[in-house]
C-alpha cells in the first residue's frame, strides 16, 4: 500500500481536503471519507453505473475514477444538484412517473437523465435508451424511468 | 362527498420516492457507527472437501486486525430454512467452492482482505458431484452424511443427496394414453440464474452493554433473520433485534444472508461490525434459482381438448437445503399449467450437489416447468394444425374450477387475459409482420399460473394525538411499492389522507409480525391485516365518539379527511385527534387496533390427488397471467430482439396502477434477460462468470422498447378490495413466449435456456439440414 497523500477535491461547489491513496477509487473517499452516500457501489467494476457522478458535468463512473485524477474537475454528486430542501423537475418526474422502485439504481439514473436533457431536451424514445443503457436497473425493466424523462420533456415543451 | 376509500386504485406517489430520487434513502452500506470495523469473508477454494485444520496465527497478528473467526470459534449450530443444514462458518467439510469458511473484522477492508491471505486452512480434497442426475447415480459423492439427523419442517422423502421427493397425481394418466390422438414428449433444461438485485448483500451489527445485538442488514425477512441469528449464536430472540433499512431489490434471494456472521464478528469484538459483500463475493456465495431439467409428456384429443400431462422435474439445489423443498412443492402443485387437464402426473426431485445453494427466487419453481409446458403447448397445437392461441383458450381454467389437489380457485380469468392480448391493436399489427429474409419476425404467447400467500403476517395501528396513523407490520418494501399501498389500505379504511399514514420501518423491536417479503403476500396477505387493523381502529373511535356526543354507536358515522359526525347533522363533527386525545387524557385509552393471522394454506383431497412427501398444501390463492412477444432473429448471428412485449394480469383489484405497471414491466424485463442472456456457468465447481461483465442482465436496449400491461381486475373475493399479489406470474412467461416466437419466427424449437445467439445459430443451421 503507497502512502497516502493530501489533496483538494472540488465536490458539490465545495473544497474538500482530504488524505487518501494512490490506488483509492473516487467512489470510495465519497462514500467512505466523505459520507456522500448518495452514490452507491453496485458492481466496482464500470458495469452497473450505480455509482455514476458527473464530472464538469459529463455522466462518469466514480468506481474506475482514481480520487487522485479527479483534483482538476469539478464533481457533482446526487447530494449537490440542488440544495438538499429542493427538487430538480427532473427529480420531480421521476416521482411522478413512479420511476423509482428498489431505488438503488436511482441516483446514477437522475444524473445521467439531467446531463441527457441538458444537451436534448427533448430526446426520442431511442435516444434515452440509449443514454440510459450504461446503468443497470433490475427492478423496473427501464419502462418507466424513460417515462419520466419523456414527461420531462414534455413537460420543458 | 367523496368515496372513504377513493384512495384504493389511484397512482399515489410512493412514499420513499423523494428519497431515493435525491439520493437520501439510507441503505445499509450507507450507515457508519463510532469505531466501527470491516469484515471480509475467505471462501473455499473446493468444491468438496474436509476441513483438517487452520492456522489463523498470522492473520491475527497483521496490524489492525481485531478478530479472526472459524467454525472452531461459533457454536455448533446449524441454520436453514426447510433443513437446518448449514453453518454459517463451514464446518468439518466444505460443500461448495466460495463457501465461507473464515471471516475476518479488521480496522479497513484493505486490512481484513490482506488478513484473509494470512490464513491457512488444511483441506482434503473430496470427490465432488455438480448434476443433479449424477448426484442422483449409485456411489455418487454425498453432500450430507447426516441428513436424517438434521432439524426439518418438512417432511418430503429424502435419500443420499436426494433432499426431496414429491408426486402428485390426479386421474389416471397411465390409462388414458391410447385415447389420445396426439402426444407430444420432450426434455427441457433451465440453467441456474441469479436475481441481481442491484444492492449486494449487506449488515451491520452492534452489541450494546446489555449483550444485546442489533442488525441492520438488506433484507426480505425481518423476523426469520432474527431466528437465524439468535439459533447460529445460542442467543435467545430477546437479545437479537434486527432492522432493515432500505433494501437494494431481493427478488428471493435475501432471506438470511450475512447476518449471523456480521453478528457473531461483533460479539467477539464487541464493536461495531458492517460486512458488505462484493459483487463477485455476493454471486459465488449468496443463491441462485434452480437448474432444473424436465421430461414432459402431453395428450390430447384430435379436437385440442387436452387429456393427460405426464412432468418429471429434477432441481438441482446445489449444496444446501435452503428453500429447495418448498420450491419443488411449487413446482409440482403447477407443472401441469393454468389448464383444464383431467389425468396429471407431476413427479419431482430436488437434489444436493456441490454447486451454490439454490432457493427461493421471483417464479418460485414454476418458472422451469412452466418453460416446459407452454413449449410443449406450442409443439401440441402445431402437430394439431390448430391456433396456439385457440388451444389455449379452449382449455383455460375457468372460475370456480379446481386446480390439483382439488384447491379450488374462486376467479380465474387466464382466459381472459388471453383475449385480450389476441385483440390488443398492436398484438394484431404484430401477428402479421413475418420480416424479411436474414431478419425474420415471429409471435409467442404463454399463459401461465402462480400460488401465492403464505404464513402468518399481522399489523398494529395506533392513533397518534394528532389523529394520525402509526401503522406497524414488519413487512419489508424491497422497492415493491408495499409501503404506500399498505398506507393506501389504513388511508381507505379510515378515509383519511395518505399524509396522515405513518408506515413504521421494520424492526424486530417495533414491528407487529411478518414472515417476510415473499410470494406475492403484500397485496392480499399483509393488507387484510392492515384493514382488519384498521376497522378495530374505526370500532373504537365510533365508541369513543358515541360517549362524547351521548348518543348511539349507530348514530356515529366515520367522514372523510379523519372527522367523525353525527348522522344526519352535518355541524356535530369531531377530528380523530379530539377522540384520540379524549382516550388518551380523559377515558378509554390509546386507540389501537390490531390484527393477525395465517394464510390458511388449501389441503389435497386424496379422493382427487394421489400425494407423496406433499406437506405445504399451498394455494392460498392463485394468480394468472399471459404474455406475448413479437421478435426479430437475426438469421446471421442468432440474435434475438425482442421489439415487443404485452402482458396481461389477472390481478383481482389494482391498488396502485403505477405501482402495478411497474412490477409488471420488471418482471417482464427480467424474464426477458433470463431467457435471453442469463446462465451461471460452472467449471469443476468455480462459478467462471461472477461478474456483471460476465453474467450479462438487460440493459435499456435488451428491454424492448414498448411493453403493453393490461391490469384485469376481477375482484377476489377473500382479499380488502379484491386485490391479490401479481408480481410473479410476470416473469414466468417471458421465456416460453421467447421460444415460441423463436419456433414461429424460424421454425427452429430451441428447449434450452437461455436463447443465446449461439444456441439459436446452431438450431437455425440444424434446422437448414
Amino acid at each position: 500500500m503507497s502512502k497516502p497523500q493530501s489533496i483538494t477535491l472540488h465536490i458539490n461547489d465545495e473544497d474538500h481536503d482530504v488524505r487518501v491513496q494512490t490506488q483509492q477509487t473516487l467512489l470510495s473517499v465519497l462514500r467512505d471519507q466523505l459520507y456522500l452516500t448518495g452514490t452507491k457501489l453496485g458492481c466496482n467494476q464500470g458495469v452497473c453505473g450505480a455509482c455514476t457522478v458527473l464530472r464538469d458535468g459529463v455522466p462518469t463512473r466514480a468506481c474506475l475514477t482514481l480520487a487522485v485524477d479527479s483534483t482538476t474537475f469539478a464533481i457533482t454528486t446526487i447530494e449537490g444538484i440542488v440544495p438538499a430542501d429542493d427538487l430538480l423537475p427532473i427529480q420531480q418526474a421521476f416521482i411522478d412517473a413512479a420511476a423509482p422502485q428498489c431505488g438503488f439504481c436511482m441516483s446514477g439514473m437522475v444524473l445521467v437523465a439531467k446531463s441527457l436533457l441538458e444537451s436534448n431536451p427533448h430526446p426520442t424514445r431511442e435516444e434515452i435508451r440509449e443514454a440510459l443503457s450504461g446503468n443497470l436497473c433490475r427492478c423496473t425493466g427501464y419502462t418507466k424511468i424513460i417515462e419520466a424523462i419523456e414527461l420531462m420533456s414534455t413537460r420543458s415543451a | 362527498m367523496k368515496a372513504l376509500d377513493g384512495i384504493i386504485g389511484q397512482s399515489v406517489p410512493k412514499l420513499e420516492a423523494r428519497a431515493k430520487v435525491t439520493g437520501t434513502a439510507v441503505y445499509t452500506d450507507d450507515m457508519f457507527r463510532p469505531r466501527m470495523l470491516t469484515a471480509a469473508l475467505l471462501g473455499s477454494p473446493y468444491p468438496h472437501a474436509r476441513i483438517l485444520s487452520y492456522d489463523t496465527a498470522a492473520a491475527l497478528a497483521l496490524p489492525g486486525v481485531k478478530t479472526v473467526l472459524t467454525a472452531e470459534d461459533l457454536p455448533p449450530n446449524l441454520i436453514g430454512h426447510t433443513f437446518r443444514d448449514e453453518p454459517i462458518l463451514a464446518r468439518s467439510k466444505v460443500r461448495y467452492m466460495g463457501e465461507p469458511v473464515a471471516a475476518v473484522a479488521a480496522e479497513s477492508l484493505d486490512i481484513a482482505r490482506a488478513a484473509l491471505r494470512l490464513i491457512e486452512v488444511e483441506f482434503e480434497e473430496l470427490p465432488a458431484v455438480f448434476e443433479a442426475e449424477d448426484a442422483m447415480a449409485e456411489g455418487a459423492p454425498i453432500l450430507h452424511e447426516d441428513l436424517g439427523n438434521y432439524a426439518r419442517v418438512v417432511e418430503s422423502p429424502f435419500d443420499g443427496n436426494v433432499v426431496a421427493h414429491i408426486e402428485l397425481e390426479t386421474g389416471n394418466v397411465d390409462s388414458v394414453w391410447e385415447e389420445c390422438d396426439v402426444v407430444v414428449e420432450n426434455e427441457y433444461s433451465i440453467p441456474a440464474a441469479q436475481h441481481l438485485y442491484m444492492e449486494t448483500c449487506s449488515a451491520l451489527a452492534e452489541v450494546d452493554g446489555t449483550g444485546k445485538i442489533t442488525v441492520w442488514s438488506s433484507t426480505q425477512q425481518l423476523f426469520g433473520t432474527q431466528m437465524a441469528v439468535a439459533q447460529a449464536l445460542g442467543l435467545p430472540m430477546s437479545k437479537v433485534r434486527c432492522i432493515a433499512p432500505s433494501v437494494g431489490g431481493g427478488f428471493g434471494a435475501k432471506f438470511i444472508t450475512i447476518e449471523p456472521i456480521t453478528a457473531a464478528l461483533a460479539l467477539k469484538t464487541r464493536r461495531p461490525v458492517k460486512l458488505v459483500l462484493s459483487r463477485d463475493e455476493d454471486m459465488i456465495s449468496m443463491r441462485s434459482r434452480h437448474a432444473a431439467k424436465i421430461r414432459m409428456k402431453t395428450g390430447a384429443r384430435k379436437d385440442g381438448t387436452l387429456l393427460a400431462r405426464d412432468t418429471e422435474i429434477v432441481y438441482n439445489g446445489g449444496a444446501y437445503a435452503d428453500f429447495s423443498p418448498v420450491v419443488l412443492e411449487a413446482g409440482m402443485l403447477l407443472a401441469a399449467g393454468p389448464y383444464r387437464i383431467p389425468n396429471a402426473r407431476n413427479v419431482g426431485r430436488a437434489v444436493y450437489t456441490n454447486r451454490l445453494r439454490a432457493g427461493a427466487m421471483r417464479g418460485f419453481g414454476v418458472m422451469q416447468p412452466m418453460f416446459a409446458g407452454e413449449s410443449q403447448l406450442d409443439e401440441l397445437a402445431d402437430t394439431l394444425g390448430i391456433d396456439r392461441l385457440d388451444l389455449r383458450i379452449k382449455n383455460a381454467k375457468q372460475s370456480g374450477d379446481k386446480n390439483m389437489g382439488s384447491h379450488y380457485l374462486p376467479v380465474c380469468r387466464v382466459g381472459d387475459c388471453l383475449a385480450s392480448i389476441r385483440a390488443h391493436p398492436a398484438f394484431i399489427l404484430a401477428a402479421a409482420d413475418k420480416g424479411v429474409l436474414g431478419k425474420r419476425r415471429g409471435i409467442g404467447i404463454s399463459s401461465v399460473v402462480q400460488q401465492s400467500g403464505l404464513f402468518s403476517s399481522s399489523a398494529n395501528i395506533r392513533l397518534a394525538e394528532d389523529g394520525t396513523l402509526i401503522v406497524s407490520t414488519g413487512y419489508i418494501d424491497i422497492g415493491t411499492g408495499s409501503d404506500t399501498s399498505l398506507a393506501q389500505v389504513a388511508a381507505a379504511t379510515l378515509g383519511v389522507d395518505i399524509e396522515a399514514v405513518n408506515i413504521v420501518a421494520p424492526d424486530t423491536d417495533g414491528a407487529v409480525y411478518d414472515y417476510g417479503t415473499a410470494a406475492d403476500r403484500g397485496a392480499h396477505g399483509v393488507s387484510e391485516s392492515v384493514h382488519r387493523a384498521a376497522l378495530e381502529v374505526k370500532e373504537r373511535l365510533i365508541e369513543l365518539t358515541a360517549e362524547i356526543l351521548e348518543c348511539a354507536t349507530a348514530d356515529v358515522e366515520l367522514r372523510p379527511g379523519g372527522k367523525l359526525g353525527l348522522s344526519g347533522v352535518p355541524d356535530i363533527e369531531l377530528s380523530f385527534a379530539d377522540v384520540a386525545q379524549r382516550g388518551l387524557y380523559v377515558g378509554g385509552g390509546p386507540i389501537i387496533g390490531q390484527h393477525a393471522w395465517y394464510m390458511q394454506e388449501q389441503t389435497i383431497d386424496p379422493k382427487h390427488t394421489r400425494a407423496l412427501g406433499f406437506r405445504m398444501g399451498g394455494g392460498v390463492f392463485y394468480g394468472f397471467a399471459a404474455t406475448a412477444v413479437h421478435i426479430e432473429v437475426d438469421e446471421t448471428t442468432g440474435q434475438i430482439t425482442v421489439l415487443e412485449a404485452w402482458h396481461a394480469a389477472d390481478l383481482g383489484r389494482v391498488l396502485n396502477p403505477n405501482g402495478a405497471l411497474g412490477q409488471l414491466y420488471g418482471g417482464v424485463v427480467q424474464g426477458i434477460s433470463g431467457a435471453l442472456m442469463e446462465e451461471l456457468v460452472w467449471d469443476s465447481g468455480q462459478l467462471v462468470n461472477p461478474t456483471l461483465m460476465d453474467y450479462k442482465i438487460a440493459n435499456s436496449l435488451d428491454a424492448p422498447p414498448e411493453i403493453h400491461g393490461i391490469l384485469l381486475e376481477n375482484p377476489d373475493p377473500d382479499s380488502p378490495w379484491g386485490a391479490r399479489g401479481m408480481a410473479e406470474p410476470c416473469i414466468i412467461g417471458a421465456a416460453p413466449a421467447i421460444a415460441n416466437a423463436l419456433a414461429d419466427a424460424t421454425g427452429v424449437r430451441i428447449r434450452t435456456l437461455p436463447l443465446t445467439p449461439e444456441r439459436v445459430l446452431m438450431g437455425l443451421i440444424a434446422h437448414e439440414d
